[in-house]
């Protein structure tokens, strides 16, 4: 299946490196190191923007219209798809209405938080294709820290919207995000038992041997088939971090109008939906990182960043079913699955992986 | 090339991309003030009362137990990046490797048990739970 794509970690060249040897930047020291580095995250950065500006204002419409027997935008460009430019010069064009007992500093740097901290997860993500910003090797307890501030920027939100229904959904924010942090990390946890590595080009690596070599094709090690309890935890958890259906309580639109967004106009709150999106994105490359075996797929090597794109579409895609599809779980319901569910039950797959892992070698 | 720079650059771009876009919205967006235009929603009613309500107690409770939960993961992560390397040396095998984490886990999981049996991860009671939890501490 994936013949021929074996990747090596170590040698991967990473983006700014690339950019560096295209455009003569590395010769001229520092100066042009920083040059090029700014390029290559101005790239990714507007990538996933472009991403979540087809997903935002076109996808989920259609996909939700598709659920419910609708036909959704269409009447501007093919498929209705020049509403993601209509909708941009909307939002942005629409008057910033503050709320008179806003607490200003805090009310004006949520949005910023919750937008940059969900871009800036993607820095080490391989994405395929020399797509690839840097390669530390904490790379996953980076990307997960990165994500985590997130939750700081909605009780931000929340509590400086001086609004009721902000303070009740910052406040469910919070409880959620960190009731289902800890499974979350905790599963990702037992991914690394595997590769005994942070570096996330050699979690990427680990996967791309074949688990079962059937001559004509070989089944990848990829975790999501080697673990498959791992994975199905780590999605439940991530749809929880994500804020999304069965556990969008926290924005919970039928109770307490929009949650820690209510009061937000205007650029702020395209921010702050942006910063959603990204972070189910942010969500789908984790996914896809770590269980899906990263940008590998059938195919020259040089267009793993179409798988990647593919994969974190197919995680968005589910985000988006959920939503369609089951119904939002009663925030004291909320709480008993993530601590008495979730939690026991990743650390029964951390002990166990930890015993079969030591029980086979 | 050093990886912290790449990362800085991107958070960089994190921040540029929010401020251009509110440079943007400033550039094309009216201003209309008006008095009542400012009011906190509240579902189009007049609001009543402040803001900084009481909040359930529970809040706090799940908090401090995150705590001591997060840097419980904090301290695991090493384990499990040499968990195999520790598995395949001579000297330390799978009752060394394992043993002492699962000491560790299993003391954090008695007192998420104590945690648990008080009711600290639950939030909603029926009035039988309310009864019998009366002489709880």
């Amino acid at each position: 299946m994936i013949e021929g794509t074996l990747l090596q970690a170590g040698d991967t060249v990473l983006l700014p490196e690339r950019i560096g040897d295209l455009t003569g930047l590395d010769q001229f020291g520092l100066a042009g190191e920083l040059l090029a580095a700014f390029i290559a995250a101005f790239i990714i950065g507007n990538l996933m923007l472009a991403m979540t500006g087809v997903a935002g204002p076109w996808a989920k419409r259609k996909i939700t219209a598709a659920f419910t027997d609708r036909i959704a935008v269409n009447r501007l460009g093919p498929a209705g798809l020049l509403i993601i430019v209509a909708d941009s010069v909307r939002l942005l064009s629409k008057e910033n209405i503050i709320p008179e007992n806003a607490d200003r500093p805090a009310y004006d740097l949520a949005p910023i938080v919750v937008a940059s901290s969900a871009l800036l997860g993607f820095a080490v993500i391989p994405m395929g294709s020399g797509i690839h910003l840097a390669d530390p090797e904490v790379g996953l307890v980076f990307v997960f820290a990165v994500a985590g501030i997130a939750s700081l920027g909605l009780v931000m939100a929340g509590y400086s919207s001086a609004n009721k229904y902000s303070m009740l959904g910052g406040l469910r924010a919070v409880a959620q995000n960190v009731a289902y942090e800890i499974p979350l990390v905790v599963t990702g946890m037992s991914v690394v038992i595997f590769t005994g590595s942070l570096q996330m080009s050699e979690i990427v690596a680990v996967q791309n041997q074949p688990l079962v070599d059937f001559g004509l094709f070989a089944i990848p090690a990829w975790f999501a088939i080697v673990n498959p309890f791992a994975f199905v935890l780590f999605l439940l958890a991530n749809f929880a971090e994500v804020g999304r259906n069965p556990f969008d309580t926290p924005e919970a639109p039928t109770e307490i109008v929009a949650g820690y967004q209510t009061e937000y106009s205007s650029v702020y709150f395209v921010l702050i939906y942006l910063g959603e999106f990204l972070h189910i994105f942010l969500g789908g490359a984790i996914i896809a990182t770590i269980f899906l075996g990263g940008p590998a797929g059938p195919g020259p090597e040089s267009i793993g960043i179409v798988w990647f794109i593919i994969k974190i579409w197919g995680v968005f895609l589910l985000t988006q079913w959920m939503r369609s599809a089951v119904p939002r779980v009663r925030v004291d319901q909320l709480i008993e699955i993530g601590w008495k569910g979730l939690l026991v039950l990743s650390f029964a797959n951390l002990i166990l992986t930890a015993i079969i892992v030591g029980i086979i070698q | 090339m050093n990886d912290w720079i790449a990362i800085g650059a991107l958070a960089l771009v994190g921040l540029l991309i929010p401020f251009g876009m509110m440079a943007v919205s400033y550039l094309l967006r009216p201003s209309v003030p008006e008095t009542s235009k400012r009011a906190t929603y509240e579902s189009g009613e007049v609001p009543t009362g402040g803001t900084r309500i009481r909040f359930n107690i529970q809040y706090y409770m799940v908090a401090l137990l995150f705590l001591v939960f997060d840097i419980e993961t904090v301290l695991l992560f090493p384990w499990a990046v040499v968990y195999q390397d520790a598995l395949a040396a001579e000297e330390y095998g799978l009752v060394h490797a394992l043993g002492p984490m699962l000491a560790f886990v299993f003391i954090l999981l008695i007192g998420f048990a104590w945690a648990w049996r008080t009711g600290a991860v639950q939030w909603a009671r029926t009035p039988e739970q309310v009864e019998a939890g009366a002489d709880r501490s």
